[in-house]
């Protein structure tokens, strides 16, 4: 099992652990498995991560990274780079440019056409 | 080019009332309202029908996506309702806000469009950090940011030529504008934006965000609410969300980032908010 962003999820993957809210309260079964409509739940109840079975963070994300076009990736750590103080170990910087990274890509996947996040 | 100025300079152009923008008198009445106990819904109703750019823009933000209503709202007074005077005061807020970056907008060194969307990142931002970390008051904190930069907007329109040069000087040698301004004007946009602040009588916690997002004065007290502004000034920059000039990311202040008690896990969810409550925000407000 691992942890994944429900950003990443899919249907058809199954919850390794039951989602609870802050009260404790069980949102989501250990087991159930996910569709469109578990996600769209998941995300306007404010839960930003799930548990779910078979699979880890890590090898999700380069997954999703084998399929997109290395030159597109590296256009986009170019302009990161400008962009980007030298952060050294500095862990909310690290993570900061790890999710905005990751964010820039996903958007210019889904917009092939559009130019980033000027788009309106 | 001259580009030492003398430090009265500004205090000068603070003093002289006339020549600085002003806040529009419903943002002040509305803001009276706020703080009488017995407000009628009417009342708000009367004042915002006045000014029919805004009175569009409410029944706009009130059937957007953001809100998700059934029925389509044509009545302003149930968009009032469902919204909340502090929601429309803030929309009051951000609808001058660019009002005043498009009258002092052309002719500058400065891209007034791009710095405009980077107050409305920034805005945003703070606002998401601050409903994320539970404070009593996100849209004061969305108040904040949106003026957070608001010192720059003097700069850019009476300091002319030395703002020039601070934008030059930044985009040549990378350094932050607070940093650049300090060397070529003796103080920087944090002075000029809280002074200005003062002048148009907004809250003191207003003035403290304005004031203190840049954490430059380690004298002053830490509030989650400055927190919110510093971190979501950093985030906008690191989303490109406009620009204010900035040519690099700074870095977030660990303390800032504890007091505000948000996990690291939820960056992602957080980002993600931003940037689409930035292009509803920035669609609603433009039109």
């Amino acid at each position: 099992m691992g942890v994944l962003s429900v950003n990443d999820l899919k249907g058809g993957m199954v919850l390794a652990r039951e989602v609870t809210n802050k009260h404790g309260n069980i949102l989501l079964e250990r087991g159930d498995v996910m569709d469109e409509k578990h996600i769209m739940l998941l995300k306007s109840w404010g839960v930003t991560e799930v548990d779910i079975e078979g699979v880890d963070r890590e090898q999700v994300e380069k997954k999703e990274m084998e399929e997109l076009s290395p030159d597109l990736i590296a256009t986009i750590e170019e302009e990161l780079k400008g962009l980007f103080p030298d952060f050294g170990d500095n862990s909310i910087m690290k993570e900061l440019y790890r999710v905005i990274r990751k964010f820039k890509i996903k958007h210019a996947v889904e917009q092939p056409h559009g130019c980033s996040s000027e788009t309106k | 080019m001259d580009a030492v100025v003398k430090p009265n300079k500004i205090d000068r152009i603070l003093r002289s009332v006339d020549r600085l923008p002003t806040l529009p008198t419903i943002y002040t009445k509305l803001t009276r309202l706020l703080r009488s106990p017995n407000t009628a819904v009417r009342e708000i109703g009367n004042i915002i029908a006045e000014d029919q750019a805004i009175a569009v823009k409410v029944l706009k933000l009130v059937n957007s996506a953001f809100y998700g209503l059934p029925h389509k709202i044509g009545n302003l007074k149930q968009a009032i309702v469902i919204l909340g005077l502090n929601q429309i005061r803030t929309l009051v807020l951000a609808t001058s806000t660019l009002q005043m970056f498009q009258k002092f907008g052309s002719d500058h060194s400065f891209d007034m469009q791009k710095f405009w969307e980077h107050s409305i990142g920034c805005a945003v931002a703070a606002k998401v950090l601050a409903e994320t970390a539970y404070l009593k008051s996100p849209d004061d904190v969305f108040a904040g940011g949106l003026l957070h930069d608001i010192g720059k907007l003097i700069h850019a329109v009476y300091l002319k030529e030395e703002f020039a040069a601070v934008v030059a000087d930044v985009e040549e040698s990378g350094v932050s504008v607070i940093a650049s301004e300090k060397r070529i004007l003796g103080y920087d946009h944090t002075y000029t934006g809280r002074e200005l602040a003062i002048k148009w009588s907004l809250s003191e916690e207003t003035v403290a965000m304005i004031a203190h997002h840049h954490l430059s004065d380690s004298s002053a007290e830490l509030t989650k609410e400055i927190a919110a502004v510093h971190i979501g000034n950093i985030f906008s920059i690191a989303l490109s969300l406009g620009s204010g000039g900035e040519k690099r990311v700074p870095f977030v202040d660990m303390k800032a980032w504890e007091i505000l008690g948000i996990e690291l896990s939820n960056l992602e969810s957080i980002i993600a908010r931003i940037d689409k409550l930035f292009n509803e925000s920035v669609a609603i407000l433009e039109t």
